[in-house]
């Protein structure tokens, strides 16, 4: 600082080069490490020790987790390298250059850009193949074939949501006064959605949706952009750049509902199968529902898992490979080549270190393709493998993916033998390596065109009898756990984190933060897994849990009330949304549940509640600094 | 030649409940621009429950505090200090801090920037301190912060800034290096300051390279926060009243100085002196201003956010997002850098820049061989 030195080029040879990157690489990839790793070592033991499934495919599993670790220490670099400057820079100079109509203009379409290229809603029609069309219309045809309508709904909400937050950081009014009365219509909304035969079943996705929106690519973004209009807004005096990304979770869902209300009238209402296929719909109603190639969707096939062959598993990789990098790119590209043309032909600014910001925007693609990969193989995987089998904690399922085909199987080797009501089963003797185990046989596995007996194995219920307590309750604390170590790992919170770690000058700590929103979380998911096990009504969560919120939030401080709105529209993204949905699909199938959706509803509810108590909590201490002398004085 | 005035700087550290009272006396008192800035103090937390205690040995409470900043005549200087007394209370302990310094402003200035006011008031505060301004690497300072906090030495103030030097050398290596800095600000007894500093050094191993840097600046005036655990009273009075009790029977602090305390560092440090050039301009444009000054040999400096704040909403003089960067320069090279800040259109209204300059006596930082050389 002090030298006065002449400015010198600085050499830097090879080796100093890689004495430089390596610690720094060595602690980007350590911190991943840290937040990984407690999802990881939960789902697999929980797997070996309490399922007592052996892991399938556990190399490739841990091949795409180390994927997961790598792509998520690039691309949260990448983010804050490139997206993030580049979003402060533009609410910097947004508000000194441009009058307040073209601000609203840039917000709707950043949020939209941003929302259609967040990765972690594509996950929601993956739910779709599940439902069928006639339990729930409305559900079927905004999953399936209205899911267009679905994401520019969701888009729009988010970009609305944008408008708001820029607007309230230039004219400084309290996040209170938008979040009430948006909580009391949607509030109102999902109770009149309760008492509709339709709309009912469609709140679940509506409240998951509002959760899902707001991931990795849209928070660092919409927060960045609100820091830097904060600070230049004259009249926002407790500079606070919170509240937009709560605002773009819960205006969503207003506008999935009101989708759904207007297709609503255009659409069947639910009836049962047989009604259906006979007279049920008319043709119009089917034209929207089915889409044009109109044929009535086959009954639910289960497809047994062929043997793969090594090239044609290279040839799967290589596409996964490319759908991974594919996703990547859409979800960064467009929207830096807006922003960096935007800042650049509009607002006619140089960014300060451009090369800095082209080289973290690579490191986010980058990042983000290797991280979707290792989604892919590594998490899903062991998520779907777990949340598959978790039901038979209480109930006896079947492993339909440990199948065995017994070639050249003699019927006659078929035994019998008596049960404790005396009836009579058949069953035979496999011998299996060294051991002989008894199958159960039953005649309509046994294809006596090529001779193979298909063996599927049943496993559990693992705690006593069928449906027994012990059973659920593992499975609730399941959730809860899933939940908070699935959190932990989670980019989005990550950046938040940091970002509120900078903002409040290191008084509210990251891991403060990020260890009770996961707490939150963990509660939200084992209340949701509640829910589906008791079928409880989201309505009947949704309504006390937000109301008890807004009460909460008449005592707590602004700037804590802010954060934990936040922080709950962070929690939710492309780490634990699979995880949570292959949970609740799994629990749900065994249940016969119609949707399982609303989990993430309630996960993402629940770290508001954590964090305002943890916000109390540090107050109180922080009132304490200035007020304990006060007290004794008087 | 050069613009020239002579001001007085006052600064207080005030927490974050207190801000809106702070504001408001300011705007009451139409006291036009004052810059604010976000900050921390540590306080030791209370003891914990049962055997919690066990596992926290006095951990650390970061409390948020705004540090305000106001330019003025001498001849305001009491006046502003006790506007800031009586707004936030500060002689109540854990309300904060407030002291003046002297500086010199080298850019031309809009009007009531600098405050001046008829009003007398009576002189407030004690004289004899010295404040030690020292830039770590994140996450250092709060270790720091525990001793001096443990030992009684002051209450420290911690603000986040980046810094610029070495890293931007490099290219997109510097991308290797972080940025990230914290900066510690207190203010001693002036012959605590010596040894003070000799300790933070020590502690914040401030004498291997790139670890950071530190400089003692001279204050006028101040009264200090003396709040520096969250412990409850076990006596009728806390230990912080009996303080600020002491300090207001003498007069001074001299009772308070623990320079014998202090082990002797038998080391011998290479101090140097010279000017602090505080650069206050529009936020985004630091960066540019600092590669120009690179030319004469300003290698690096320390960045920090704040917002500037005025209480007439019409003709406004400057954008409220504003950078601040500390560069230490001898004092012989000072004309030299105003001059390339004026050619470099630094003051016009692109980047609406002030400048002004504190004497530093006692600065410290690793010095390269070359460095010892010169």
């Amino acid at each position: 600082m002090a030298r006065n030195e002449k400015e010198e080029s600085i050499h830097i040879g090879f080796r100093e080069t890689i004495t430089l990157i390596l610690p720094y690489f060595q602690k980007k990839i350590w911190d991943q490490i840290k937040a990984v790793i407690w999802i990881v070592l939960y789902l697999a033991l929980f797997q070996l020790f309490i399922l007592r499934i052996p892991i399938k495919e556990a190399g490739l599993i841990a091949l795409g987790i180390s994927a997961v670790v790598l792509g998520l220490a690039f691309f949260l670099e990448g983010l804050f390298l490139g997206l993030m400057p580049l979003g402060e820079a533009l609410g910097l100079r947004l508000p000194q250059k441009l009058g307040i109509f073209s601000i609203i203009l840039f917000s709707i379409l950043m949020g939209v850009g941003a929302t259609l290229a967040e990765p972690a809603i594509t996950i929601l029609r993956a739910c779709g193949s599940k439902v069928a069309p006639w339990d729930a219309p409305l559900l079927y045809f905004l999953l399936n074939e209205g899911s267009f309508y679905l994401y520019l709904s969701i888009a729009i909400g988010v970009g609305i949501s944008v408008v708001f937050g820029m607007l309230r950081f230039l004219f400084g009014f309290s996040l209170m006064r938008i979040l009430v009365p948006t909580i009391v219509i949607l509030l109102g909304v999902s109770i009149y959605a309760y008492f509709d035969e339709n709309l009912k079943f469609i709140s679940g996705l509506a409240w998951d949706s509002g959760a899902v929106t707001t991931g990795p690519v849209t928070v660092p973004l919409v927060v960045a952009l609100g820091i830097g209009i904060s600070k230049v807004a004259e009249k926002n005096d407790q500079s606070s750049a919170y509240g937009v990304v709560t605002l773009a979770s819960l205006f969503p869902i207003l506008s999935v509902f009101l989708v759904g209300m207007y297709f609503s009238g255009k659409l069947p209402k639910p009836m049962p199968e047989e009604v259906f296929f006979k007279q049920g719909i008319k043709l119009e109603e089917a034209k929207l529902l089915l889409g044009d190639s109109y044929k009535v969707p086959s009954t639910k096939e289960v497809s047994l898992p062929k043997k793969i062959s090594p090239p044609e598993f290279f040839i799967k990789a290589k596409e996964n490979i490319f759908d991974a990098f594919e996703l990547a790119i859409r979800a960064i590209l467009p929207l830096s080549i807006f922003l960096l043309l935007f800042l650049g032909l509009i607002l006619k600014e140089k960014i300060s270190y451009p090369e800095e910001v082209f080289l973290g925007i690579g490191f986010s693609i980058i990042g983000l393709s290797i991280f979707n990969f290792g989604i892919i193989f590594g998490l899903n995987k062991l998520g779907d493998q777990v949340g598959g089998k978790l039901p038979s904690t209480f109930r006896s399922i079947e492993l339909i993916d440990s199948t065995k085909f017994i070639p050249n199987f003699n019927p006659k080797s078929v035994l019998k033998a008596v049960n404790e009501d005396g009836k009579e089963e058949k069953f035979f003797y496999l011998k299996e390596r060294k051991s002989y185990t008894g199958i159960p046989y039953h005649e309509e596995n046994w294809n006596q065109k090529n001779k193979v007996y298909e063996y599927v194995p049943i496993h559990g219920p693992i705690f006593g009898k069928e449906d027994n307590l012990l059973g659920y309750l593992v499975v609730l604390v399941f959730a809860f756990f899933l939940g908070y170590s699935a959190t932990l790992a989670e980019p989005a919170l990550s950046a938040l984190g940091n970002t509120v770690e900078e903002t409040t000058v290191g008084t509210f700590r990251k891991s403060l933060l990020i260890q009770s929103v996961a707490v939150g979380v963990g509660l939200g998911t084992l209340l949701g897994m509640l829910k589906i096990l008791l079928e409880i009504p989201l309505v009947w969560i949704v309504v006390p849990i937000y109301l008890l919120l807004l009460f909460l939030n008449t005592f707590s401080k602004s700037e804590f009330i802010d954060i934990a709105w936040d922080s709950a529209g962070v929690t939710t993204g492309p780490i634990t949304v699979p995880l949570i949905i292959a949970m609740g699909l799994g629990i749900g199938n065994q249940m016969g549940t119609v949707d399982g959706f609303g989990i993430l509803a309630a996960a993402s509810a629940f770290p508001i509640l954590s964090v305002l108590i943890m916000g109390m909590i540090v107050e109180n201490s922080r009132k304490l600094s200035l007020r304990d002398s006060e007290l004794k004085e008087k | 030649m050069h613009f020239k005035q002579k001001a007085i700087r006052i600064t207080a550290i005030v927490h974050r409940d207190l801000t809106d009272l702070v504001v408001s006396a300011l705007k009451r008192n139409n006291i036009h621009y004052f810059h604010m800035e976000p900050g921390r103090y540590p306080v030791l937390a209370k003891r914990g429950w049962l055997l919690f205690d066990f596992y926290q040995n006095h951990s650390i409470i970061d409390t948020p505090v705004t540090i305000f900043e106001v330019s003025c005549e001498a001849s305001t200087e009491n006046f502003l200090l006790s506007l800031f007394r009586d707004a936030a209370e500060l002689n109540i302990p854990g309300h904060g801090s407030v002291y003046s310094e002297t500086i010199e402003f080298h850019s031309p200035l809009p009007a009531d920037y600098i405050v001046t006011t008829e009003e007398k008031t009576k002189t407030i505060g004690f004289s004899g301190l010295t404040g030690i301004f020292c830039i770590l690497p994140r996450g250092s300072a709060e270790p720091i912060a525990r001793l001096i906090l443990q030992n009684g030495v002051a209450v420290p103030t911690i603000s986040y800034g980046t810094g610029t030097g070495l890293r931007d050398q490099l290219g997109l290596l510097r991308i290797t290096i972080p940025k990230e800095k914290e900066i510690l600000k207190l203010v001693v007894h002036s012959s605590d300051a010596e040894h003070a500093m000799d300790f933070i050094i020590e502690v914040g191993r401030l004498d291997l390279p790139g670890r950071g840097f530190i400089f003692e600046f001279p204050i006028g005036r101040g009264l200090l926060n003396t709040k520096v655990s969250l412990e409850g009273p076990k006596q009728a009075a806390s230990m912080d009243q009996i303080i600020s009790a002491l300090d207001q029977l003498y007069g001074n602090m001299e009772w308070r100085k623990k320079s014998n305390q202090f082990r002797q560092s038998a080391r011998h440090r290479n101090y140097f002196e010279g000017v602090n050039v505080v650069i206050n301009c529009k936020e985004e444009s630091i960066e540019s201003t600092l590669a120009n000054l690179r030319k004469v040999g300003v290698s690096s400096s320390t960045i920090s956010l704040n917002k500037l704040v005025h209480s007439q909403n019409e003709k406004n003089a400057f954008t409220p997002a504003r950078e601040v960067a500390n560069i230490l320069i001898p004092k012989k090279n000072l004309s030299e850098v105003l001059s390339l800040l004026e050619e470099t259109g630094f003051f016009g209204e692109e980047t609406e820049g002030i400048v002004y300059t504190i004497e530093i006596p006692r600065a410290f930082s690793y010095q390269s061989k070359l460095g010892k050389r010169k």
